[in-house]
């Protein structure tokens, strides 16, 4: 690491640390990668924790440690591909922004026929010959309370008012069920999965390992062995 | 890198790849199982490693399988074959999780993972250094993969993806559905929390059996 003045001070394990995994992938410049290796030589305590992440990857990426697939495994999925019955769809695998877009589509398609019926219920409740530019706000606000009814508004307004709760109803169920199925789309794509406590014991494999022996005797190396102090030529120091 | 890059597990070539998911799609059933045959072991070892359920892992490959190549005629073929597949394996997986953890009830097994191997006995002695080291390997491995079972299905998932199919954050990203700025971050959060997991096993389990058996 380097001070202010780009002088290059004690690398401490605290300040590498954070760097071994782009160490081990190579994606370190090599100022940084060469800093890293001058560490390690002197930290013996690093270079165990490289070698484990080191064996921790060869391992993870190549241990087979699988149930083996029964032979004819292929050509039975094969066959059951003839049977129209037994595709399965597939599951919701939706990018957010997809997701986004079917909500709003769902969103749309019950407001539009809402949106639809108020309008044709406004346009109906106002007669098209007495139609005042502010009629509609009066008639839908104040109708329902006023006990005088000189003009004749209520004999007409009474039926088309109660049209309008309903229509409200109907509104608020097709609200209701927008809901509904936005939450039962939402049941139906896992989005954010709690954290899978569950763990069961590895099952031993069946022997001739000795690929694993291989794979791992770097680490096993560097573990059996006490770590040596090193010797002093070969220190870096910064 | 760390990531084994050998070609030997059948992987296919993009061209012949996509020659046979485009065969496939017109019904060619020795297309499909070629694709089958060239994804049923990567595909079965990352279910199995996400599920740890010997019996749930077939099935679930199966499904996996059957999904994919039910919705083959939407297959988009920017993607690689094998993104698609582990898409739509990951999200069963998660389904799969999520009834066994309704079934055992919320019981966490994660303390009994380890203790099932016996340690190295005094033996050690006088056995060639070979079938010792033998020995340590599978309980080093059996220490290595507890630590990954120990991750969140993302961040195993990421480990699993990255580590086994080569897959950048970008890929991984697209399996998990999520950008592949987050993936990073998984991804370097599960491997620090491996690497202190294993520090911390091998400080109190690993040094002290070995170091006391060549002792004694
Ligand atoms: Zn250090």
């Amino acid at each position: 690491m380097f001070d202010q003045k780009g002088f290059a001070v004690a690398t401490t394990c605290r300040d590498v640390r954070h760097l071994y995994d782009a160490y081990l992938d190579g994606e370190l410049s090599p100022s940084l990668a060469a800093e890293v290796q001058a560490h390690l030589l002197q930290c013996p305590e690093c270079q165990r924790e490289v070698e484990m992440a080191r064996a921790c990857g060869h391992l993870i990426a190549s241990d087979p440690g699988a149930p083996v697939l029964p032979d004819d495994f292929a050509s039975r999925v094969v066959a059951q591909l003839d049977q129209p019955q037994t595709i399965l769809p597939m599951p919701p695998i939706m990018t957010r922004r997809q997701r986004r877009r079917v909500l709003l589509e769902r969103a749309a398609a019950a407001f539009v026929p809402a949106a639809a019926a108020i309008l044709l219920l406004v346009v109906l409740i106002v007669p098209p010959g007495s139609r005042e530019p502010e009629s509609p706000r009066v008639v839908l606000g104040d109708s329902s309370y006023r006990p005088i009814d000189a003009l004749g508004v209520r004999e007409w307004v009474g039926p088309t008012f109660s049209t309008l709760q309903s229509t409200g109803r109907m509104a608020d169920e097709l609200q209701g069920l927008y809901h509904m199925t936005v939450r039962e789309a939402e049941s139906r794509i896992p989005i954010r999965p709690e954290p899978y406590l569950t763990a069961v014991p590895v099952p031993t494999l069946p022997d001739g390992s000795a690929f694993l022996t291989e794979l791992l005797n770097p680490l096993i190396q560097v573990l059996s062995a006490p770590p040596p102090p090193p010797p002093d030529d070969e220190i870096v120091r910064f | 890198m760390i990531r084994s890059n050998d070609n030997s597990d059948g992987r296919l070539a993009v061209d012949e790849e996509r020659g046979l998911i485009r065969a496939a799609q017109l019904g060619c059933k020795e297309s499909a199982r070629r694709l089958i045959l060239s994804h049923q072991d990567r595909l079965s070892a990352f279910i199995y490693r996400m599920i740890r359920d010997r019996h749930d892992t077939e099935e679930v490959c199966q499904e996996a399988f059957l999904r994919a190549f039910g919705a083959l005629r939407t297959f988009d073929f920017q993607h690689r074959f094998s993104t698609w597949l582990f898409t739509i394996a990951y999200r069963l997986c998660l389904n799969a999780m999520r009834k066994s953890r309704d079934y055992a009830g919320g019981i966490d097994f994660t303390s009994m993972a380890s203790t099932h191997r016996h340690p190295a006995t005094e033996a050690d002695d006088d056995v060639p250094d070979s079938v010792a080291n033998t020995d340590e390997a599978r309980r080093l491995r059996d220490v290595i993969w507890n630590s990954v079972e120990e991750l969140t299905p993302h961040q195993r998932a990421a480990v699993l993806l990255f580590y086994r199919e080569q897959m950048s954050c970008q890929q991984i990203g697209e399996v998990l559905d999520m950008p592949a700025a987050t993936v990073k971050s998984h991804l370097h959060r599960a491997r620090l929390k491996l690497r202190e997991t294993l520090a911390g096993r091998m400080a109190d389990g690993w040094s002290s059996v070995r170091f006391d058996a060549s002792a004694g």
